[in-house]
């Protein structure tokens, strides 16, 4: 899911860069992948499987469904009960948890115009020749509390380990206006959350269940879909999986989609749908956009035409026959920039500049959540950073890769990276929250978009700069393919940087996720002088000498440079050393104790010294620290600044009068 | 662009003072006023302009200096590829950000007040000259110039304020207009109605700033001519009803030779923004280089602006004009 604020960020720059920007590249050759010799499960576990048909009823915005649900108990322990989430609940009334979270500062926060509910008719259990009603004694509030959105159903009779049950099931949904991810906005339906779906079933037996949260997202046990939705004739479908069978009867399109090795389905209709289609990399990538999108569905297309390769290559292939590009119509932001199995929603007004790359930033970044969301599929309640924060790193180095350092603004000048974004949204809220905390645990809408998705990508991107960009992706490509379809843990994280990038790495990434690590490098003083002999009597070739205090030694200057490092994080380091005649040299620093003198010896006297002048440690807390000019030399000042800030006074005081 | 000749009909200047006098100051005939004749007022006009301006960025420069001037390469930082150091500039929270900004808004907005009097000096030296061969009125200007300070300023706030109206007024409707459209007439025309709405606001805005500008033609004439000093105020209602009863084919001429300036203008803006991308966070020569580049800009939009000043005091119809047509 997006971040409006970097989007905001982004469109004010890009607004102050002009119109223009350079054409796109071309996708090129992706790179060697990361991790070739890593095993990929080539499936997972096939645990929850639905056979489900929708109708949807365009003028009510109801969905009446009914189907199947097959569920094997893949844990050790017998289950007495069942858990699901009735997850459009949570726009019934403003007592569910997701209404009445006090969050702010993040999407998702307008009370819909038209409330959403979803109904279950029926749920039985076929069990043998018994036909056994589980809705009766279902449960679908807690004491003291109007939430809806996570029903416990009891069990006539435990389900042992490795049995599979079949429930059928019948509901009525009702969908809101688009408040977040689902809804509708006049014939625009976006079909998101829209059937009970079993809660994940975790190895120990219990079901890792939740309340449909503001900022929380999903967690999910993979199985089939096989669903058939059925719409008025003039309404186009997007859904997630392939189409297998379409047909028009009695005025009604239905189309039955069919889709293996998934955690969720979504779709969409709309009778204002244009369409186009390519095969990029072996799979079929359609788009839906609204009437006068045509060059967004360009843009959108090619940033695939990049993307797969590029994500295959990094995390291992994309293993599903099609994807589906939904951009929602411009009156619906809040469907856009979402992900779904097989299909993601994008955005973006028609009129944002090709100098703006936000069209091509949501579509990598959630394109990349085929990633980190749909085949490593973590709890995202629980660890969210451990899609949206690994997915920000992985869509600002896609982007970079594919743009340059102009990633999310180019044009007339002006150029800003993704990665620079994130290291600047990154720094609000960084000594509020660690990241590492469930979803409902953070205490802003704001504080949870910088940290999880935002200071990840920014400590994701330090350690590439510092171990090198073929370690970290190594590391990464490790983990997206040894726990494809495993639901990994942090844990899992921090072991997987540790083995590819060492001991220091893992420690690094484990204080800055759970502890709230920080990092500070700051030149605090330095001193430069005439180099003096050492004083005294000297015996040389036989004859005795005394050099008198304070003697200088012809031509060199020696002095120091103080260099500190505050916070709880540390990584090696270059300090360079910059003397009066213009030379420069550099010093490594393992950086980790609190504070190191640099010895300085040279030709001229030092003027200034720099640490960390390339800049690899984007954590660092204050960059206007890292240099510092010896006492008595001019500073080289902001000439650049100056001259800029007059030229544009000067334009502004002639367009402001009249 | 050819531009269309002064009205024939208009009559010869009258002598503001000394008549006769091989070297007395006059106002000028339509014909004679041109902006290429004042290349003095120009650069005075043009040097206004970058004195005040350093004075704007002092703050902005100041605050650079002392987050990145220390660098060793000083700010060449906020000018890299990818914007690290400039968006962490930005969005650090320093408490100098606030002050910069709205000290430096204040002192746009002073400029543009004190900016008043080398406009009348350029307006004066415009409209005035000395002799037969209508030398430079040099010193005289700037006398004429301080007299219409009152005057013009009370120009830039009445319409000024008038602009922001319509263009609030325009900004508003047109969101409204597109929000009201978008779900019958889809995003993309119900965005162009929007567009529509603040390009008709942003032409009466450009349009008040054309009757501006033949307001303080009308003003300056009508100082020139008259023997007795008027209140400020009455001054600028002179001037705007000079300028709104221009007949309609003046006023079609005004806003054409208006027009192709203001697109000259921006088109040298946008190749100082061209300058900008080539050369980026350069120092040293390629800094210098574009230095002189970005002031050629100003300096061209300045003889642009004296041009057009030039045209609207040879438009506007002096009190000769306006005792014939009343009459």
């Amino acid at each position: 899911m997006r971040v409006p604020a970097r989007l905001g960020l982004l469109v004010a720059l890009g607004a102050c860069s002009g119109v223009s920007g350079r054409a796109p590249p071309g996708p090129g050759a992706p790179p060697p992948p990361s991790a070739p010799d890593v095993a990929m499960l080539a499936r997972p576990r096939t645990v929850a499987s639905y056979t489900l048909r929708a109708s949807l009823d365009p003028a009510a915005h109801t969905v009446h469904g009914e189907g199947t649900l097959t569920f094997t108990n893949t844990s050790d322990k017998e289950l007495s009960e069942l858990y699901f989430h009735l997850y459009l609940n949570a726009f019934k009334n403003q007592a569910s948890v997701f209404m009445r979270a006090p969050i702010g500062g993040f999407r998702g926060t307008t009370v819909p115009k038209d409330w959403g509910t979803i109904d279950v008719r029926r749920m039985v259990w076929r069990d043998g020749d018994e036909a056994r009603d589980l809705w009766g004694a279902a449960e679908l509030r807690r004491p003291d509390d109007e939430d809806e959105t996570d029903a416990r159903v009891p069990l006539p009779r435990p389900v042992l380990p490795g049995e599979t049950i079949t429930l059928e099931m019948e509901w009525d949904d009702k969908l809101p206006t688009v408040v977040e991810r689902t809804g509708y906005d006049g014939s625009f339906h976006m079909v998101g959350q829209w059937f009970p779906k079993i809660a994940k079933l975790e190895p120990d037996g219990t079901f890792a269940h939740f309340p449909f949260h503001h900022l929380g997202e999903f967690y999910s046990d993979y199985g089939r879909y096989d669903v058939t939705m059925d719409v008025p004739e003039a309404f186009t479908i997007g859904a997630t999986g392939p189409r297998v069978e379409e047909r028009v009867e009695g005025g009604r399109r239905f189309a039955r989609h069919v889709q293996d090795d998934v955690h969720d389905f979504a779709w969409t209709a709309w009778d204002a749908f244009q369409k186009r289609s390519e095969t990029i990399d072996g799979v079929e990538v359609s788009i839906l956009y609204p009437r006068g999108y045509d060059d967004h569905a360009e843009r959108e297309l090619a940033t695939m035409r990049f993307a797969i390769p590029h994500f295959g290559a990094r995390y291992g292939r994309y293993p599903y026959e099609v994807l589906t590009l939904v951009h929602p119509p411009q009156t619906a932001p809040e469907a856009g920039g979402m992900e779904y199995p097989t299909l993601i929603t994008t955005g973006g007004a028609w009129y944002v500049p090709r100098s703006v790359l936000t069209p091509e930033l949501v579509t990598i970044h959630e394109f990349g959540h085929q990633y980190f969301y749909g085949l490593l599929a973590s709890n995202e309640v629980r660890w969210p950073f451990l899609d949206e924060g690994l997915n920000s790193y992985a869509e600002s180095e896609a982007m970079r890769a594919w743009r340059g350092a102009g990633s999310a603004v180019d044009g007339l000048g002006l150029s800003v990276g993704g990665v620079e974004a994130h290291a600047a949204l990154g720094r609000q809220h960084r000594h509020d929250e660690p990241i590492a905390q469930p979803a409902w645990a953070f205490a802003t809408g704001s504080a949870y978009g910088a940290l999880v998705y935002h200071r990840t990508a920014t400590i994701l991107e330090t350690l590439r700069r510092v171990h090198g960009d073929e370690a970290m992706q190594k590391a990464l490509g490790t983990y997206a393919r040894r726990f494809r379809f495993r639901h990994p843990t942090p844990d899992d994280l921090v072991a997987t940087v540790r083995e590819v990038l060492g001991e220091r790495a893992a420690n690094t990434l484990r204080v800055a996720l759970y502890e709230k690590g920080w990092v500070d490098y700051a030149i605090t003083a330095m001193s430069s002088h005439p180099a003096r002999k050492a004083a005294g009597i000297f015996d040389v070739g036989g004859q005795r000498e005394t050099v008198a205090t304070g003697t200088p030694t012809e031509g060199r200057h020696e002095g120091w440079v103080l260099v500190k490092r505050r916070g709880t994080l540390s990584f090696p380091v270059q300090i360079e050393l910059v003397s009066e005649d213009g030379a420069r040299q550099r010093v490594p620093w393992d950086g980790a104790a609190d504070s190191i003198r640099v010895p300085f010896s040279g030709d001229s006297k030092l003027r200034a010294a720099t640490v960390d002048p390339d800049a690899r440690i984007l954590l660092d807390e204050d960059p206007t620290n890292n240099s510092a000019t010896a006492l008595g030399k001019a500073a080289a000042g902001a000439p650049r600044t100056l001259e800029r800030a007059t030229y544009w006074a000067e334009i502004l005081m002639g367009a402001i009068t009249p | 662009m050819s531009e269309p000749s002064a009205p024939s009909s208009a009559p010869e200047a009258t002598p503001l003072a000394l008549e006769g006098a091989p070297d007395a100051l006059r106002l000028l005939a339509p014909a004679e006023i041109r902006a290429r004749r004042r290349p003095g007022a120009v650069l005075l006009f043009f040097a206004w302009q970058l004195a005040w301006a350093l004075v704007v960025a002092t703050p902005v420069h100041a605050w650079a200096g002392r987050a990145f001037g220390s660098h060793p390469d000083g700010d060449a930082a906020l000018f890299e590829p990818g914007g690290r150091a400039l968006l962490f500039w930005l969005s650090s929270g320093d408490s100098a950000l606030p002050v910069t900004t709205r000290t430096t808004l204040l002192l746009l907005v002073l400029g543009a007040i004190l900016g008043q009097l080398p406009l009348g000096v350029l307006t004066a030296s415009l409209a005035l000259g000395r002799g037969a061969l209508s030398r430079a009125p040099r010193g005289a200007a700037f006398g004429v110039g301080a007299t219409l300070f009152l005057p013009f300023t009370g120009l830039v706030v009445a319409v000024g304020l008038a602009q922001l109206l319509v263009l609030g007024l325009f900004t508003f409707g047109g969101s409204a207009l597109d929000s009201a459209t978008a779900g019958r007439l889809g995003d993309g025309p119900a965005f162009m109605l929007r567009l529509g709405a603040y390009a008709i606001g942003g032409a009466i805005a450009a349009l008040l700033s054309v009757a501006a500008d033949l307001a303080r033609a009308a003003i300056t004439l009508d100082l020139a001519l008259r023997d007795t000093r008027k209140a400020a105020w009455s001054s600028v209602v002179h001037g705007l009803r000079a300028a709104f009863t221009l007949p309609a084919r003046e006023k079609k001429r005004a806003i054409g030779a208006w027009a192709w300036r203001w697109a000259a203008g921006v088109l040298l803006v946008l190749l100082g923004a061209l300058a900008a991308s080539a050369l980026g966070g350069k120092g040293g020569f390629a800094l210098a280089a574009l230095w002189l580049v970005h002031q050629g800009v100003v300096l061209g939009r300045s003889a642009l602006r004296a041009s057009w000043l030039a045209r609207a005091l040879r438009l506007v119809p002096r009190q000769a004009d306006q005792r014939e047509s009343a009459r």
